[in-house]
């Protein structure tokens, strides 16, 4: 899993800071359910096993901007604003293993990604750069796609701080 | 007064000010009846007061005819509602705590508040589960002697608290089906997110005694329901993102009536949605329902409305439409026959609060501190 989030950090600073286009989102990633209960159970998982090889992804537009891509079902602080990146938890924070899920489309290839949106926890609420896009979002009774809940699971602390935004890998079914 | 202060200032001037201080407390004793330091008791709940939650900071309660706060109650930085009882003249309030504000060891629970001190009175600890989802029905009652507080880990449950005994009873798995909303009996529904309803009745201990399931009746990837449901008589009413409106009736079973909605051709060509946080309310005296409405595309269901529509329920038909001076998430109605409509109107960390029946503005209440969630009395 740290491999995996170097490679993606790795990508993204070399980003442009161009302004990316809103973009719509597709279905749906089948529901966690209770399997994600046992936290050390996840990079077992095949949504992870997928991820391994999303790691030579085409960038555009700038991850501290609402407006990037990968935050089409974003809702909270942008750690980038935050002392963190797109992918790491600011200093002192811990990331929450357990996610929920968007589909967003990457304007620069035109295909469809899974993305996790890993909430980083321990801290108070950062605060900066507030986002809310919700394309796609359920509510909470679809925990899955829901971004009204504090995803500080398997954490210390639920205290919420920030939120990061991994791509999981490429997704099959548009929007 | 003011005379013999500054004469004694002249005669000594190198006279201390807490000298100075002393003679006129002195001179005032001598002259006025010393006033008494106290604490107000809250007088019994009128139906229209109303709770309003700041998130993390605490939850204020209002005076609608007057617009007077009356009081505040602490909560914890994950609380989102609270029960009042007012058989018993309590208030309670879940919450989880750290040792340390942001780490250290967790505690949850459900905090007995009296009502007229707005004081703890004591506490049930519960398993350290309590859903963070900012959310009025994370907690609620379950017939007279209990209340029930969803948990997410994620896996679902819901922990009872006997509220009589002041005790912690049981954990009810409850997977794939979110929230309390309480009904008839020792029992309460929720939703689920194969796009079911799901009633548990609870026993004379409070443990699980029946689990029924009602039929698909929507679509959680088409058009699912929103999750803040409201209360009707028989039954709550849930209205999907679409604004198909279904009646339910919660009794030993659980019946759904066939949905019908809520705009007409045009209004849905002219991209009217309900969106919101709390955007939602209903009245069963004057058979009102209100609905914050915006234009805009898809996945505008948590988006701020810009106007509020108010429905004469049972003939399905739109009375008036509001259009208000700031968008904002979250409204609430009263229960009374009276009912006023209460608006948070966040740019200006207000309150309005109008009449509910034609919407008229009745009065601004400011300094709210940006309320999250409102419940009503």
């Amino acid at each position: 899993m740290n491999k995996l989030i170097a490679l993606l950090d790795a990508r993204v600073n070399r980003t442009t800071r161009s302004l990316a286009k809103r973009l719509s989102r597709r279905g749906f990633l089948a529901r966690f359910g209770t399997l994600l209960v046992g936290v050390g159970a996840f990079p077992l998982l095949p949504v992870v096993r997928e991820a391994a090889a999303a790691n030579d992804i085409p960038e555009l537009g700038d991850p501290r901007s609402c407006d990037y891509w990968r935050y089409c079902g974003f809702h909270g602080s942008l750690c980038s604003c935050c002392g963190g990146t797109l992918t790491q938890c600011p200093p002192g924070t811990e990331a929450s293993p357990v996610t929920w899920v968007g589909t967003c489309r990457n304007p620069s290839d035109g295909k469809h990604y899974l993305i996790s949106y890993n909430d980083c926890c321990g801290k108070t609420y950062c605060g900066r750069c507030y986002c809310q896009r919700s394309e796609g979002a359920k509510p909470v009774y679809v925990p899955s796609k829901a971004n009204n809940i504090l995803w500080c699971f398997g954490t210390q602390s639920h205290s919420y701080h920030c939120t990061v935004a991994l791509v999981y890998g490429e997704s099959s079914q548009p929007a | 007064m003011r005379t013999l202060y500054y004469a004694c200032a002249k005669r000594t001037r190198r006279v201390s000010f807490g000298t100075l201080l002393l003679l006129f407390a002195t001179v005032t004793v001598a002259e006025i009846e010393p006033e008494e330091l106290g604490t107000v008791t809250l007088s019994p709940p009128q139906p229209h007061w109303l709770v309003s939650l700041v998130g993390g900071d605490g939850a204020y309660i209002w005076d609608g005819d007057t617009g007077e706060m009356q009081g505040k109650l602490n909560i914890s930085p994950y609380t989102s509602g609270v029960v009042i009882d007012q058989k018993r003249e309590m208030i309670y309030v879940p919450g989880s705590y750290y040792a340390r504000r942001t780490y250290g060891e967790r505690t949850d629970v459900v905090t007995f508040t009296d009502f007229a001190t707005l004081s703890p009175q004591t506490e049930v600890i519960v398993p350290t589960k309590l859903a963070a989802v900012f959310h009025r029905a994370v907690i609620n009652p379950i017939g007279e002697d209990f209340i029930g507080l969803y948990n997410m880990t994620p896996a679902m449950s819901v922990s009872i608290v006997d509220v009589a005994k002041q005790v912690f009873v049981v954990e009810i798995s409850t997977p794939g089906c979110a929230l309390v909303y309480p009904a008839s009996g020792r029992r309460f529904m929720q939703i689920c997110g194969d796009g079911t309803l799901q009633l548990i009745t609870l026993d004379r201990d409070g443990r699980e005694s029946q689990r029924v399931r009602s039929a698909v009746f929507f679509d959680p990837e088409d058009d699912p329901v929103f999750d803040y449901a409201v209360p009707m008589q028989a039954g709550w009413i849930l209205v999907s993102f679409d604004a198909q409106v279904y009646e339910v009736t919660v009794a030993d079973e659980i019946s759904v009536a066939e949905p019908w909605s809520l705009l007409t051709e045009e209004e849905r060509g002219e991209n009217w949605r309900i969106g919101g946080h709390e955007a939602i309310a209903y009245n069963s005296e004057k058979d009102l329902l209100l609905t914050l409405m915006h234009q805009g595309g898809e996945y505008g269901h948590e988006d701020p409305g810009t106007e509020i529509w108010g429905y004469d329920f049972a003939n399905r038909r739109r009375g008036y439409r509001l259009e208000l001076e700031e968008p904002t998430t979250t409204i609430a109605v009263s229960a009374d026959e009276e009912p006023l409509l209460f608006v948070v109107a966040p740019s200006s960390r207000a309150l309005q609060v109008r009449t509910a029946v034609t919407g008229r503005l009745l009065r601004t209440i400011t300094e709210t501190g940006s309320p999250t969630l409102l419940q009503r009395f």
